[in-house]
């Protein structure tokens, strides 16, 4: 069974509408997170407040969590507190874009929310302030290990295909997690530990793509010698079609059945991964290969390219 | 069954029965994180005090340094309390130099002069809230090494309270929640002294005459069951915690009892190795928090590694390695609060991330199964077994699994079918190019190989450098990352390969292949 046939594309015909895409995608993102003044980080990652409470019954964690969300409370933590039979809860979140941004606001918010909860009574209350979970030290660490991490990873393509590859592939990542961004800024969403492990997979599944693509094309110029390198590209992203479309079609099922199913706890992390998993793919085919194909034009033609530029000032 | 294929067979059934057994029974081999399970949660106060007191002792010394090496008089240089000192007896003459030296040296301290030849040194309030929030900061990096080091994964540590004096806790269900709470909390302050004499009293020691310039007393229990024995030091340690480069538990040759190996950083290897030369068959004291737990007696001339003995179990051997590993705190803690939390997520939330996580996989299983009929089953097989590995590897590993760990095993899994379905591609492409099944399968797994390799190989590239750079989170998922891409390509490569091996390996000819 085959869902498609043998495919002639010529992808890299498009190359300029792709690139043009990406751009605006990544032009409306980053002037949507500087409208909002920068990427919303979640609790992790700022200062809170802590309220604790007790209840006169039973509380459901799911309630409360439902209850805050509809009071306009974004991203906190809901834990119950001490022995079960003391009916006590903590609440954890960070500063509120709703109500001024002070602290003391989204603690009353908690607090009222909490006291009009149905078929429950407050017994107790009190509240807390509390800092960052990950502090400035665990954000450059988490940075460095990223950045170095990209590195080895272009070395490791470099020294097994060539520099230029390396080079494609690690700015098709760079690429996607930007665009990726630009969409968590548009789609309001917050960055917390759970998306952070999104963004890493992702990067690991984009690679994993972009390779696959170079694997053929890295074959293909030993086996067609004589066609260009814009048709060897073209080829083997043809060739390796099916298995682009059966493999990131299997893993978007996967994490659309996690954004869809998985409740309001996981969307942040599922809705990275979805449109992560569209990029990724994407980007194989629309920046990856482009790099290539661009870098060898550099290198082997400079003089079809100079006459070009002076085809065109003499037009001018 | 041919030769090969039966030890491919028996390897693949070690490795089943060992993942098997890792996981098994596995509502106790496997951990849950704090957002399925809950776990403890622990207030601590820092007491900050401490901190202020080393810098005071700390300047203290340093004047009176600076003081001998501009050759300046003076009398005595004395901490009147924490965070405020006097210097009294100063060359009158001098109390200029002395001012400039204060405010280029030392500007986070203000001096006011006290008559003509004394001055007194207050540390500035700004400083001190800053010194304060530093030694909040510092002791909650010294926690996270230490916990990590524990292999708690996903805490949460975090400034807590009013000018967050106090530091929140909250680490999984532990199994060892004693053991936890004494490994944060302990200061962990080493410092290598040389001994003078000891007595079982301090009268004893200095027969009521004042101790000599630059030494002092402190107490300790060297031997198992024995009296408390106070040591005379030199007040300056050769060797402190900072100074090492790493330690680790052992097991002395000569006693067979628990120790701590350590090695030295290279500029304090070479003042040990000074003072151990001068002061040969003299006793060497090991201070830990201001107790000195054993007083061997320098033998040789040593350099950059060396040896704790002293009264330990294997466990709190490793656990003081652990903390030295992970630096002494720079303040004393205390534990205000201690409570169980109960899992932040709610348990609708839970089931509908497991419901959504069990329908992703079977859709995927099902796909292959409907897409390449017969050697569907075999990719089905394959998957199965790669998930087995990934949780035998994960309680191992004794990795916490958290609800988005859990959507990254399944996503694992969604990822590792690449393999599969490469291979599977390649083979149809070769059948299409005419070959027989045989030599279909044969081509397709070896050209599918680099493929599988350059791509699984890469990420783990990153992997590596995560786990080596990263802190906590990072380092857990970097952890399941590689586990997940090797047992990918041991499942895709190998397994699958057996499998049509085995099932075609019986036929003399195969006319065609279900794919």
């Amino acid at each position: 069974m085959d869902l498609i046939g043998d495919t002639k594309i010529d992808w890299l015909k498009y190359r300029w509408y792709f690139i043009g895409f990406s751009l605006i995608v990544t032009i409306v993102g980053a002037l949507d997170a500087a409208r909002k003044g920068g990427l919303s980080y979640g609790i992790d990652f700022s200062e809170g407040t802590i309220v604790y409470v007790k209840f006169e019954n039973r509380p459901e964690v799911d309630v409360i969590r439902r209850e805050l969300r509809d009071a306009g409370i974004e991203g906190s933590v809901i834990q119950r507190y001490g022995s079960e039979e003391l009916n006590t809860v903590m609440v954890r979140a960070g500063r509120q874009t709703g109500d001024g941004g002070e602290l003391d606001e989204a603690a009353n918010t908690i607090l009222k929310t909490l006291e009009n909860i149905p078929n429950n009574k407050l017994a107790d209350a009190s509240t807390e302030i509390v800092g960052a979970v990950v502090g400035e030290e665990l954000r450059k660490k988490a940075r460095n290990a990223t950045l170095f991490a990209l590195v080895a990873m272009l070395l490791y393509i470099a020294f097994r295909f060539e520099l230029i590859y390396g080079v494609g592939a690690t700015v098709a990542v760079i690429h996607d997690v930007v665009l990726t961004l630009a969409l968590v800024s548009i789609f309001n969403l917050e960055i917390t530990l759970y998306v952070i492990a999104a963004f890493l997979t992702l990067v690991g599944y984009s690679v994993n793509d972009t390779i696959v693509i170079f694997d053929r094309v890295r074959e293909n110029r030993k086996l067609v010698r004589r066609s260009s390198l814009e048709e060897i590209i073209n080829l083997s992203i043809n060739q390796t079609l099916r298995r682009t479309v059966l493999t990131s079609g299997l893993t978007l099922f996967v994490v659309i059945s996690l954004y869809v199913m998985g409740g309001a706890v996981l969307r942040p992390f599922s809705f990275v991964l979805v449109v992560g998993v569209i990029i990724g793919t994407y980007s194989s085919i629309a920046i990856a290969s482009p790099i290539v194909l661009w870098w060898r034009a550099l290198r082997k033609g400079p003089s079809r390219s100079r006459a070009k530029a002076k085809s065109t000032e003499a037009r001018v | 069954m041919k030769k090969n294929l039966r030890w491919k067979a028996a390897l693949i059934l070690v490795i089943v029965v060992g993942c098997t057994w890792a996981f098994y029974p596995p509502n106790e081999k496997i951990k849950l994180g704090l957002d399925l399970k809950g776990g403890i949660h622990l207030i601590m106060k820092v007491n900050t005090i401490d901190a202020l007191n080393a810098v005071t002792d700390e300047l203290v010394d340093n004047l009176e340094r600076v003081l001998d090496d501009e050759s300046i008089a003076f009398g005595d240089i004395e901490k009147v309390e924490p965070g405020k000192l006097v210097v009294s007896g100063l060359d009158a003459n001098r109390g200029g130099e002395f001012r400039r030296i204060i405010d280029n040296g030392y500007p986070a301290w203000d001096v006011r002069g006290l008559g003509a030849s004394g001055f007194e040194l207050e540390i500035r309030s700004t400083e001190l809230v800053l010194l304060q929030e530093d030694t909040v900061t510092q002791a909650i990096e010294t926690i996270r090494r230490r916990v990590d080091a524990l292999g708690v994964a996903e805490p949460v540590i975090a400034p807590h309270g009013d000018r967050g004096s106090q530091i929140l806790v909250q680490l999984p269900g532990f199994d060892n929640v004693a053991r936890a709470k004494d490994v944060i909390k302990s200061t962990a302050k080493l410092e290598l002294k040389i001994a003078g004499s000891m007595g079982l009293s301090e009268d004893q020691l200095t027969g009521g005459r004042p101790l000599p310039a630059g030494t002092e007393i402190v107490p300790g229990y060297a031997d198992e069951g024995g009296d408390k024995t106070y040591y005379l030091l030199e007040r300056t340690p050769v060797i402190t915690g900072r100074d090492l480069k790493n330690a680790s538990s052992g097991i002395d040759n000569q006693t067979n009892r628990p120790d701590i190996n350590f090695t030295l950083k290279p500029e304090a290897a070479t003042r040990f190795q000074a003072a151990t030369r001068e002061n040969l068959g003299r006793p060497l004291a090991i201070v830990l928090d201001g107790s000195v737990i054993s007083a061997p007696t320098i033998e040789g001339v040593i350099y950059d590694r060396g040896q704790i003995t002293g009264n330990f179990t294997t466990e709190s051997a490793y656990d003081l390695a652990l903390k030295l590993r992970s630096g002494a705190l720079p303040a004393s803690l205390e534990y205000q609060e201690e409570r169980t939390v109960g899992p932040s997520l709610g348990a609708d939330s839970i089931r509908s991330g497991i419901t959504a996580s069990l329908v992703g996989l079977a859709s995927v299983l099902l796909f292959m199964l409907l897409y390449y009929r017969l050697s569907g089953v075999n990719a089905v097989v394959a998957l199965l077994l790669n998930l087995l590995i990934l949780v035998g590897a994960l309680a191992y590993f004794s990795a916490t699994l958290t609800l988005p760990g859990i959507a990254g095993v399944i996503l694992t899994i969604g990822m590792g079918v690449d393999a599969n379905v490469l291979i599977f591609e390649r083979i149809k492409e070769e059948m299409r190019a005419g070959k027989t099944p045989r030599t279909a399968i044969s081509a397709g797994f070896g050209k599918a190989f680099w493929t599988i390799f350059d791509a699984n190989f890469t990420s783990l590239v990153a992997a590596a450098i995560l786990f080596q750079f990263g802190t906590g989170p990072i380092q857990g998922f970097a952890v399941t990352l590689s586990i997940g891409l090797l047992s990918n390509m041991f499942t895709a490569i190998f397994v699958s390969r057996f499998i049509f091996d085995a099932v075609l390996g019986g036929r003399r000819q195969v006319e065609a292949l279900s794919i």
